[in-house]
C-alpha cells in the first residue's frame, strides 16, 4: 500500500506518516502542492491525503484538476476549515472523505481503512483465500486460527496478493506499492520477500506462483 | 419633553426659524404702523377741527354771538362721536359765546400760519385737543381780532388708530397662520421620499448591503443615499476582509492544535509508564479544550461577521441536522441518554452555524445535566415558527441568571470546564437567523429547557 501525503505542517505530516506506516502503508510526503502532479505522474498511490491550505496553491484546485483526469484513487481531505460549505464543496469536487483538523489519530486511521477497503474486490472486513484470512481492520493474517505476523514489507506484499484474489501482479507494481520515492527501490528485493513468504505459507494450502515475465499470483495448492 | 422633541424635527425647526422671526418682524411692523397712524390721524382730525373752528368763528361773528341753530348743531354732531367744546372771544377779549373756561393755549406754543394754535389739554377730566384760531372780522359791531377755541375729546382719534392697528394685526396673524400651514404641507410633500427611504432602510435585512436604488429622489436626499451606498460598499469590503482574516486565523489556530493532539495520540501508543500516560492524557484533554474553544470563537466570529447572507441561504431540515449531530457525538456523551422527537422542520439557515448551535446545546445539557440525566431534543413547527428545543434533567438555571448565561464568557460559580461561549454563540446565531432564544425550566425550576425559534420556511 502506498499513500501520497500533501500537508504543509511538518508536525502533522510526521504524525500521519508514522500512523500510516504503523498500518503498513508506505508514504510519500510533500509540503507543497506543485509536487502533487509530478508524484502521480510517476507512481501509483492507493490513497491520497490532501490538505486544503497550502503555501503555493489550495487543495481544492489540485483535487479538481486531478478528478478531471478521471483518476479513481480515494482522496481524504484534512483541513482546518470549519464550515460545512467547505466540506460540501470538497466532497462535491471529488474528495472521498473530509476530516476537520484537529482530529484524533484513531478516527483518521478508521477513515483511511474505510477508503482503502473500497478499492478491494470485497468490501467485507475479512478477505479469505483458501485457508488464509486477512482482517482489513487489524491488518492481521491467519492460517486457520494461527496468526501469521510477517514483517511490514512482507505483509504489504501478501496484502496486495490476497486483495487481487489470484490475479497476476507484476513485480514492478508490487515495488511501486511498497517502496516510496526515498527508498532505494531494488526490484530484486521483491524476490526475497516472496521467498520468505513462501516459507511462511509452507503449512497452508495456498502458494505463491511465479508467472514468468508477468509476475506473481496466489494459487491453491492441489496436493496438500 | 414632547414639545422639545417637536422642535428637533424638520417641521419644528422650519417653523421655529420661520414663525419666530415673522412674529418679531410683525411686532416691529405693528409698532411703526401705530406711530404712523397716530401722526396721520392727528393731522387729519386737526384739519377737521380747524375747519370746524373756522365755521364756528364765522357763524358766531356773523350772528353776533347768537346760539347755534339746530341745523348747525346736528351738522357738528354728525361729524364726530366726540364731545365738542367751543368758545369765541370777541376783539378785546370779551366773551361772546360757548364754554367760557375752555383752557387757553400754553405759553410759547408755535402758531401755524400766524393765527392757528393747536394743543393738548384736559377739560372736565378728559384729555382734549384744542384748536384756537384768531380771525380778523370787519363786522360792524365786532371789528378787529376775535379768537375761536374748539376742543374735541380724543375718542375718535383713538378709535381710528385702533381700527387701523386691529385691521393690520388680523391680516398679519392670518398671513403667519397660512405660511405655517403651507410650510407644513410642503414639508410633508418634500419629506415623502425621505420617509419611504427610512421605511426601506428599517425593513432591510441586517446583512443586505446591496446599494439602495435611487428612484427620482430629490437631490438633497439622493446625496444622502449616495453616502449610505458608499458606506455599504466600504462595509462589504470590511466584511470580506474580516472573513478572510477569520479563515486565516482558523487555519493558523487549528493547525498547531491538530499537530499537538496527533503527537499526543502517537506518544500515548508508545508509552508504557502509567505516569506518562496520565500526563499525556491530560495534555490531550487540554488540547481538546483549546480546540473546542478555538472552534467556538471562530463560529461566534463567523456569526457576527455576518459571514453569510441570510437571504441566500438554502432551506435545511432541522431534524436532519440534529440527527447528524447526535450521530457525531463523541464518547463523552455516550453515558447520557438522548431522546429525539424530531418532525421535519424546514428553516432557511446556514448549516455550519446551526450545527454549532445544536452541538452547543447538547454539550451544555450533557455537562450540566447532572447524574441521571435524560436529554430530550425536539424539532417541530408551531404557529409559523420552527422550534428547536433541548431539555435536560439538571438543576436548571435560576431565573435571575437566565439573561446572563447568554453573555460571552459568563460561567456559573462551580463551572470549571466551560468556556462561557456556548450560549453566547447560540444567541448570536439565532440573531442572524432572525430567530430568538428562550430559557426556561422543565418543571418547578428543575431542569433546563432551551427553546430556539426560527421563522418557519415555506416554499411559497
Amino acid at each position: 500500500m502506498r499513500a501520497l501525503v500533501i500537508e504543509d505542517n511538518s508536525d502533522i505530516a510526521e504524525c500521519i506518516i508514522e500512523s500510516l506506516s504503523q498500518m503498513g502503508i508506505t508514504c510519500d510526503w510533500f509540503s507543497e502542492g506543485h509536487y502533487f502532479e509530478a508524484s502521480i505522474a510517476v507512481a501509483t498511490f492507493d490513497i491520497i491525503i490532501l490538505d486544503i491550505n497550502l503555501p503555493d496553491t489550495d487543495g481544492f484546485t489540485i483535487l479538481k484538476k486531478y478528478r478531471l483526469s478521471e483518476s479513481q484513487t480515494p482522496v481524504l481531505i484534512i483541513s482546518a476549515r470549519i464550515s460545512v460549505e467547505d466540506r460540501v464543496h470538497g466532497l462535491n469536487i471529488g474528495a472521498d472523505d473530509y476530516l476537520v483538523k484537529p482530529f484524533a489519530l484513531n478516527e483518521f486511521e478508521a477513515r483511511v481503512r474505510a477508503l482503502l477497503r473500497r478499492d478491494t474486490k470485497t468490501k467485507s472486513e475479512t478477505i479469505t483465500f483458501g485457508d488464509i484470512s486477512y482482517n482489513q481492520t487489524t491488518r492481521e493474517f491467519s492460517i486457520y486460527d494461527k496468526v501469521l505476523a510477517p514483517p511490514p514489507r512482507e505483509r504489504a506484499v501478501l496484502e496486495i496478493l490476497i486483495k487481487k484474489q489470484g490475479d497476476v501482479i507484476s513485480k514492478e507494481h508490487i515495488a511501486q506499492t511498497i517502496f516510496n520515492f526515498d527508498d532505494l527501490a531494488d526490484i530484486s528485493a521483491i524476490e526475497i520477500y516472496i521467498h520468505r513468504l513462501r516459507k511462511k505459507l509452507k503449512d497452508s494450502m495456498v502458494t505463491i506462483a511465479t508467472h514468468r515475465g508477468l509476475g506473481y499470483a496466489l494459487e491453491l495448492n492441489e496436493n496438500p | 419633553m414632547r414639545t422639545r422633541k417637536f422642535f428637533t424635527t424638520l417641521h419644528g425647526r422650519l417653523l421655529k426659524w420661520l414663525v419666530i422671526p415673522l412674529i418679531v418682524l410683525s411686532f416691529a411692523h405693528m409698532y411703526s404702523i401705530k406711530n404712523n397712524t397716530r401722526i396721520t390721524s392727528t393731522e387729519l382730525f386737526d384739519r377737521v377741527l380747524i375747519n370746524l373752528a373756522l365755521s364756528i368763528s364765522q357763524y358766531s361773528i356773523s350772528s353776533e354771538g347768537d346760539l347755534f341753530t339746530v341745523d348747525l348743531l346736528d351738522l357738528i354732531r354728525k361729524t364726530t362721536k366726540d364731545k365738542l367744546y367751543y368758545k369765541v372771544l370777541g376783539p378785546s377779549g370779551s366773551f361772546l359765546v360757548g364754554y367760557h373756561n375752555l383752557p387757553e393755549p400754553p405759553d410759547g406754543i408755535k402758531k401755524i400760519d400766524n393765527h392757528i394754535e393747536i394743543y393738548n389739554a384736559t377739560y372736565l377730566g378728559e384729555p382734549v385737543r384744542i384748536v384756537a384760531i384768531s380771525t380778523l372780522s370787519k363786522h360792524s359791531r365786532y371789528s378787529g381780532w376775535s379768537k375761536t377755541f374748539v376742543g374735541q375729546t380724543l375718542k375718535d382719534r383713538e378709535q381710528f388708530t385702533n381700527n387701523v392697528i386691529w385691521d393690520n394685526l388680523t391680516r398679519i396673524v392670518l398671513l403667519i397662520t397660512v405660511i405655517s400651514i403651507l410650510t407644513f404641507i410642503s414639508l410633508n410633500f418634500a419629506l415623502k421620499p425621505l420617509k419611504q427611504l427610512i421605511f426601506d432602510i428599517k425593513n432591510r435585512d441586517i446583512h443586505d448591503l446591496t446599494p439602495i436604488v435611487n428612484l427620482g429622489l430629490p437631490e438633497e436626499i439622493a446625496s444622502l443615499v449616495r453616502g449610505i451606498n458608499e458606506l455599504f460598499i466600504r462595509l462589504s469590503k470590511q466584511i470580506s476582509l474580516s472573513r478572510r482574516f477569520l479563515e486565516n486565523a482558523s487555519h493558523q489556530l487549528l493547525t498547531p492544535i491538530a499537530a499537538l493532539t496527533l503527537q499526543c495520540d502517537l506518544a500515548l501508543r508508545k508509552q508504557q509508564s502509567p505516569e506518562s500516560i496520565s500526563s499525556l492524557n491530560r495534555i490531550k484533554a487540554n488540547a481538546d479544550r483549546i480546540s473546542r474553544l478555538a472552534n467556538q470563537l471562530l463560529h461566534l466570529s463567523y456569526a457576527e461577521a455576518s459571514a453569510f447572507d441570510y437571504k441566500k441561504e438554502t432551506p435545511v431540515n432541522l431534524a436532519e441536522i440534529v440527527k447528524v449531530c447526535v450521530a457525531d457525538l463523541t464518547e463523552l456523551s455516550k453515558v447520557t441518554e438522548i431522546e429525539c422527537k424530531l418532525s421535519n422542520t424546514m428553516i432557511k439557515a446556514n448549516n455550519t452555524l446551526i450545527t454549532e448551535v445544536i452541538n452547543n446545546l447538547i454539550e451544555n445539557s450533557i455537562k450540566y445535566g447532572g447524574k441521571d440525566n435524560h436529554i430530550l431534543i425536539e424539532t417541530f413547527v408551531e404557529n409559523d415558527e420552527a422550534i428547536l428545543q433541548v431539555s435536560d434533567q439538571g438543576p436548571g438555571i435560576p431565573p435571575e441568571l437566565r439573561q446572563l448565561v447568554t453573555e460571552r464568557f459568563f460561567r456559573g460559580t462551580n463551572d470549571e470546564s466551560g468556556s462561557g461561549l456556548g450560549l453566547a454563540i447560540v444567541k448570536e446565531v439565532m440573531l442572524v437567523h432572525h430567530g430568538s432564544i428562550e430559557i426556561d425550566s422543565v418543571e418547578n425550576g428543575k431542569g433546563t429547557k432551551i427553546r430556539c425559534s426560527f421563522p418557519a420556511y415555506s416554499p411559497s
